[in-house]
């Protein structure tokens, strides 16, 4: 779908689960067809080809070979070379295995706690460094589970924009259901102005604008996914280490970086920082956004 | 590798150089800022004219500032008033003359013109303020108060607002309560109900100030129904006590035989002031449609009032924005207005019939219907900047009663058509 806004068309497409949307200061119609065109194809390829659901996709694959090794393509041993590194930078707390926890946490609002036994039970199969990977195999430990989820958004946004912007001259803000990246400034250097949800809003009175000229933006958290019991509130980030969300988390974190999957990775670590978030993110020298 | 430094700036470094390994190319820069949109202002000026009638010029600035816990906005309205308003007499094949409200002049309407009180003057200023802010994970509230003045009339308000946000935000529901307490010193003291006109300098006819109250429940309900389409359904009722009678109106006492005025204590006619009831319960149902044809917008509403003084009354609203290229739109607009009359109005009254506990002459309070079309052409210019011009013609045409125009009536224009123009700038920056 694609409509003229003021001095730029917005095209927008479904995917990985939200809205997305492709902003692109050009002229033609016709070259915004085409740009959207290329950002919704890459956007799903990269969703089919690492979907956790969809029977064909690699990752499905991987989790199903029940302890035998799997030989991968480029493309995915690059991306579990940057799992193992976001392993090691974050401590263990970014783990492409902890996807399993979400057997037992289901943060529907609720105040549905797993027992402590129900989390030591899963909890077994998560932990990267039990994985072999030689750099064109891998293996998981059967009941292990891979999952990109954590980092597919802000990779195909990457993705997209590194698609485009050989081929167009203009801007384009490329949005995947909040994370976001820039190809170009804009004419006159302009900010595109971007909302962020603050998550206890219901209106959107409470929005963060940003301006965004150049790079990428993310934000990790989510308001409306979380479990509430005895006053206790327990966000949806977990912790892979102990298998419980990680304690006094931020509602979300919104970083600005050169590229999406920065963004998205420091916002992620800055959650999984806790009562610490915000200390950990004034280190990183990148631009952030706190909301407690 | 020490603990220390991977808390240090070093993750971030090491993280940009895995991503480019990833990507295949170096990052680039990242600029981004907060919007500094914490301020933001609304004015607009604008022209009411009706034809041969009152006008009223209007000016009005609105300031937003966000806070971080929430919004406060500011208005502030002048309108200046001036004109001759109709003063619910009917007109006659003689000439009449008039007792100014004051009491101390008095002014003259020829034969067959409708009785227009000259003498209609006023300032009026008003200001408000809400704070509008997030309650709990869902909620939302809004409380207000507002006050106005004007010479012969203060006005005193509070409002609150609760809304919440359902089912993902797809359905919002709001509660809405609103109290004023206005008081009315008219010029030259509230009438005595149904007391007649008397000749300059008499003041045997009235009394002092007056006052009303007016409290309001709201419910509604706000649902998104498909990606391109927004629902609105509000359900309110309305209380008013005290004194809702409009001094400077009168009714005429005619001869039922010849449809002539009657002769008036010290002035040449009989006229007496209106009389309307101390209470009033109003109930409204309001249902409205946005929808998004592409790039246009059309939002339609309805609106159904009903009150227990007899008024029944629709009003259809139609609004189409046309955007023009990347940086214009056009906006048409048509009202349509439909009303019945309440039971004690009359458009006079006749000599020799015992009189009744409430009558009014306003043409407002009789069967009318009155449409309005409009054009707005808009220029927004990014970051929220917007010039607007906005005109519109209206034009409201009343039924008398049947039986109404009998004797010398007959040729006169007991009910004439009103029409006004409207126009307005607006700039919001």
């Amino acid at each position: 779908m694609l409509r003229l806004a003021e001095g730029y068309w917005i095209g927008s497409f479904q995917a990985m689960a939200s809205p997305c949307q492709v902003l692109m200061e050009v002229d033609d119609r016709r070259e915004a067809e085409r740009i959207l065109a290329v950002v919704a194809e890459e956007t799903w390829r990269i969703e089919t080809k690492y979907s956790r659901y969809l029977p064909d996709s690699i990752v499905q694959r991987i989790n199903q070979s029940a302890g035998h090794s799997v030989e991968v393509d480029d493309e995915t041993a690059r991306l579990l070379d940057y799992a193992t590194r976001l392993h090691q930078l974050s401590d263990g707390k970014f783990d492409v295995t902890s996807g399993v926890l979400r057997r037992v946490w289901r943060f529907d609002g609720s105040d549905r706690l797993p027992t402590e036994q129900a989390v030591q039970d899963v909890q077994r199969h998560v932990g990267w460094p039990r994985v072999r990977w030689d750099g064109r195999r891998i293996e998981l430990q059967p009941a292990m589970e891979l999952d990109f989820g954590g980092l597919g958004k802000e990779y195909a946004a990457d993705r997209a924009a590194g698609r485009i912007v050989e081929s167009c001259e203009g801007s384009c803000l490329v949005n995947l259901g909040g994370d976001l990246i820039v190809t170009r400034p804009r004419r006159g250097l302009e900010p595109w102005r971007v909302g962020i949800e603050k998550p206890d809003a219901a209106v959107p009175v409470a929005t963060r604008q940003i301006r965004l000229t150049a790079g990428g933006l993310a934000t990790s958290g989510d308001a409306k996914r979380f479990l509430l019991r005895d006053g206790v509130r327990y966000g949806h980030i977990l912790d892979p280490i102990t298998g419980w969300p990680v304690r006094d988390a931020p509602r979300s974190v919104t970083v600005a970086a050169g590229t999406c999957l920065d963004a998205g990775m420091l916002a992620t670590l800055g959650m999984l920082h806790g009562a610490d978030a915000e200390t950990f993110l004034e280190a990183q020298n990148v631009r952030h956004w706190v909301l407690r | 590798m020490q603990l220390g430094s991977r808390r240090g700036s070093r993750v971030a470094t090491s993280l940009f150089a895995a991503t480019a390994a990833l990507l295949g190319a170096p990052s680039g820069p990242s600029i981004a800022q907060d919007a500094d949109q914490r301020w933001q202002l609304d004015t607009s000026l604008s022209y009411y004219g009706e034809r041969e009638r009152v006008s009223d010029v209007s000016a009005n600035v609105r300031v937003q500032r966000w806070f971080e816990r929430g919004v406060l906005s500011l208005r502030l309205a002048l309108d200046s008033l001036t004109g001759a308003s109709a003063s619910g007499a009917v007109p006659s094949v003689f000439a009449q003359t008039f007792t100014s409200p004051s009491g101390n002049r008095s002014y003259r309407i020829d034969p067959g013109s409708t009785p227009l009180d000259p003498t209609f003057l006023d300032t009026r200023y008003a200001v408000s303020g809400n704070w509008l802010q997030s309650v709990g994970a869902r909620g939302e509230i809004d409380l207000g108060v507002s006050a106005s003045n004007e010479y012969d009339y203060f006005h005193s308000g509070l409002n609150a607002r609760y809304s919440i946000g359902l089912n993902q935000r797809n359905t919002t529901l709001a509660f809405g309560l609103a109290f004023a307490a206005d008081s009315v010193d008219p010029v030259g003291g509230a009438p005595v109900p149904l007391a007649p006109m008397l000749p300059p300098g008499a003041t045997g006819n009235k009394l002092g100030d007056d006052s009303k109250t007016v409290g309001d429940v709201l419910v509604g309900v706000t649902q998104v129904l498909g990606r391109r389409t927004l629902g609105q359904l509000n359900y309110s009722v309305s209380r008013s006590e005290g004194y809702l009678t409009d001094p400077y109106k009168v009714l005429t006492v005619v001869d039922p035989a010849t449809g002539d005025p009657v002769a008036g204590p010290g002035i040449p006619y009989l006229y007496r002031f209106e009389a309307r009831p101390e209470q009033r319960t109003k109930h409204s149902l309001f249902a409205q449609i946005k929808h998004r044809l592409g790039r246009p917008v059309v939002d339609v509403s309805y609106r159904y009032m009903t009150d227990d003084w007899g008024i029944d009354s629709h009003t259809l609203d139609f609004h189409w924005r046309q955007p023009i290229g990347a940086h214009t739109y056009l906006q048409p607009h048509v009202r349509y207005y439909l009303q019945s009359a309440a039971d004690f109005y009359r458009p006079y009254l006749l000599d020799g019939d015992e009189l009744p506990d409430h009558a009014s002459a306003d043409y407002r309070l009789g069967e009318l219907d009155g449409v309005t079309l409009g054009l707005k052409l808009g220029w927004p210019h990014g970051d929220g900047r917007e010039w607007s011009v906005r005109i519109e013609y209206y034009r409201q045409s009343g039924r008398a009663p049947p039986g109404t125009e009998f004797g010398s009536l007959a040729g006169l224009d007991v009910f004439p058509t009103v029409e006004a123009a409207i126009s307005q700038f607006e700039y919001r920056f």
